[in-house]
């Protein structure tokens, strides 16, 4: 059964108009007569229908915000001036144009701990430390330290750093390595885990003695005092050669995690068997965060210091702080609805009133940063995160950044006022971590959209004088969530 | 029942359902395709699975099983708009629900070339499809913040997908699969 009874715009603006959720009603019924008198016309609509579907849990949609976390054009906007209006995924793009170019250089010395840095830089660092176990605390590295290309030496414990590619590197010291680029590592010595992800596929590990190339994979290399690696592959495949090899192991061989005991001629480089006393851990994963973007990074640990001025940096800076554990009484929390908030402190209430469009005011539910909007109950088992944001380096700048995060576990609460965030540090803070006292912490004019699942929050963070914190409590168990979410509606 | 019973069956619910939301959620759509719309059926047929998930036999496969109560849920869903109304009637829910049962093959591999079709989308459009899909932004919100009217929203949008559904099809041309 056939009817062309519709050019193909119309059909195509038809359906787009379905999907968009505009059909007048007159237009509905024309879709269904179509679809009832055309078979042809229902497999188009489906497929079209199943591809608007699939976008909306399209991952490469998220990613596209993460190729541009290299510097910071918000703050440098704010700071000239120029670029403030310019919407975000479009500063993002530019971003990484600018990144490609290697326009910048930065110092990470400047961005932190640098009280007397005149001037606030736009960072060229490639990654972070996001984690520090054992002794590793106590080295000259620290949980959120930038990475620079260059040399990175751990002497003892263990570390943890996340490259701007997405490549996690775990480390056991002693250790130390050549950071050359994004794609690109020297191993002079030591244990290292690499989990690369798909969009880095093609990191490479050169060691004294080895080239190791990834395809896609998590792998161990371990190279001894005497310059002699080890390799064993966790999952996926690498290609791999010995740089002097004898034999046929100069030439690069594929090697994968489900055959590295199928192989005829094993190289000598190989250890079949995975021996975690010998290779470094498998790079952590944050147990609730699934996904981050824009100007927000995590970290594994939380900092040591978060007082003003102690820990600054140009993104907003989330971490775990007390985990997994049971509420002992109640919380109060300034926000737990889904929504779109204009945070306001008195001051720049006035001016918001007065310099907001209507549309952006329609949009936004302006509230007070004192308002309580729920409680999350004692016996609740949560997690705790912090939200850090410090970046201003002179007493009247003004910085901004945007960033998201999702979790795993749903959203029960975000607590955004001084007070009620001291009064929460001992509760929920993490416990050697030293906090900011409420008078240095200060929302002022600030947006906070909670998604309407409650596991998304997006926040875009304006800094003037003082640091913005939120700190968000996610349930921890992620049957409760669900089940949660199906009793609450 | 037993606490024990009670709380294995929620735990095999919560791992039936997020382990095929995905699939509920685009079965709901191709009945209902406005997401928000959509999305209101999946809340509901949720409830309704987990109301009844003792009913479900585990030896059989669970999306035909979940379908059942999205379908149902959907012709409930229908009754509160007149616009659902007049698109929908039981004839063309199960003419749609049967054609996209035999369809699954072929979306499943136009999901992978849609992968591929995105990484070839200029940054500003994907940027435009980011902040539709991903945050869920309203049209009305996407053109104020990018100086467009909201109709030439509407149709920078349509272009996209359009570009999107030619670059699915051309891959599914090249790779000889049978389009059914």
């Amino acid at each position: 059964m056939k009817n062309e009874s519709i050019d193909q715009l119309n059909w195509e603006t038809l359906l787009n108009r379905a999907v968009d959720g505009i059909l007048t009603d007159d237009e509905a019924s024309e879709l269904k007569r179509i679809l009832k008198s055309d078979e042809e016309r229902v497999d188009e609509y489906i497929r079209f229908v199943d591809m608007h579907g699939s976008l909306y849990h399209e991952p490469l949609l998220a990613r596209a915000g993460e190729v541009g976390k290299l510097v910071n054009m918000d703050s440098m906007g704010s700071r000239k001036g120029e670029i403030g209006n310019i919407g975000f995924w479009r500063t993002m793009a530019a971003v990484a144009t600018i990144a490609a170019i290697g326009a910048f250089t930065w110092s990470s010395k400047n961005a932190f701990f640098s009280d007397e840095s005149p001037r606030y830089e736009e960072s060229a660092y490639i990654g972070l430390v996001t984690s520090l176990k054992g002794d590793a605390s106590i080295s000259e590295h620290f949980v959120g330290k930038g990475l620079e290309r260059g040399p990175f030496k751990l002497d003892s414990g263990r570390a943890q750093v996340r490259l701007d590619n997405g490549v996690e590197l775990s480390i056991k010291g002693p250790a130390e390595f050549d950071i050359f680029g994004l794609d690109h590592i020297t191993l002079m010595t030591g244990r290292v885990t690499a989990n690369v992800p798909p969009r880095a596929i093609g990191f490479r590990i050169d060691t004294p003695d080895m080239e190791v190339i990834d395809l896609g994979t998590e792998f161990a290399l371990r190279v001894d005092p005497a310059g002699e690696s080890r390799l064993h592959v966790l999952e996926g495949e690498v290609e791999a050669r010995k740089k002097m090899g004898v034999g046929l192991e100069n030439v690069p061989m594929i090697i994968a995690k489900d055959s590295m005991h199928d192989l005829v001629e094993s190289p000598s480089y190989l250890d079949c068997n995975y021996d975690p006393e010998t290779f470094a851990p498998s790079p952590l994963k944050d147990r609730l965060i699934q996904a981050t973007d824009g100007k927000l990074r995590s970290l594994q640990d939380s900092p040591k210091d978060l007082r003003h001025g102690r820990f600054k940096h140009d993104y907003l800076m989330i971490f775990p702080e007390k985990q997994d554990f049971v509420l002992p009484r109640e919380v109060e929390v300034n926000l737990s609805e889904p929504g779109s908030y204009r945070v306001l402190g008195p001051a720049a209430k006035e001016m918001y009133l007065k310099e907001a469009t209507e549309k952006q005011r329609a949009r936004e539910t302006m509230v007070d940063v004192s308002m309580v909007q729920s409680v999350v109950p004692a016996g609740t088992r949560v997690t705790s995160y912090l939200v850090h944001f410090d970046a201003t380096h002179r007493q009247n700048d003004t910085y901004r950044a945007k960033g998201r995060v999702r979790f795993s576990g749903r959203v029960l609460g975000v607590i955004l006022h001084q007070e009620s965030l001291s009064a929460s540090d001992d509760l929920l803070g993490g416990v050697d971590t030293i906090y900011e006292s409420k008078a240095g912490r200060r929302m002022e004019n600030d947006f906070i959209r909670i998604s309407s699942d409650q596991r998304q929050i997006v926040m875009n963070f304006e800094i003037h004088g003082f640091i913005d914190q939120a700190r968000i409590i996610v349930a921890e168990n992620l049957e409760e969530t669900l089940v949660a979410d199906i009793l609450d509606r | 029942m037993p606490l024990e019973d009670s709380r294995d069956c929620r735990s095999r619910f919560v791992q039936l359902f997020m382990s095929h939301e995905k699939q509920i959620y685009r079965y709901i759509l191709s009945l209902m395709p406005h997401s928000q719309d959509a999305q209101d059926v999946l809340q509901e047929t949720a409830i309704a699975l987990y109301n009844k998930i003792e009913d479900y036999d585990s030896s059989r496969p669970f999306a035909p099983w979940a379908f059942r109560f999205a379908y149902h849920m959907t012709l409930k869903h229908r009754e509160k708009s007149t616009r659902w109304r007049r698109f929908l009637d039981e004839d063309l829910m199960k003419e749609i629900a049967s054609r996209q049962a035999m369809l699954i093959p072929e979306l499943d591999q136009r999901r992978e070339y849609l992968k591929e079709c995105l990484a070839e989308v200029p940054d500003d459009k994907r940027a435009m499809l980011t902040d539709y899909y991903f945050e869920e932004e309203t049209v009305d919100v996407i053109a104020e913040k990018q100086n467009k009217s909201v109709e030439a929203t509407y149709k920078a949008l349509q272009r996209i997908r359009k570009t999107l559904m030619h670059c699915i099809q051309g891959k599914m041309h090249a790779s000889r699969v049978p389009v059914t």
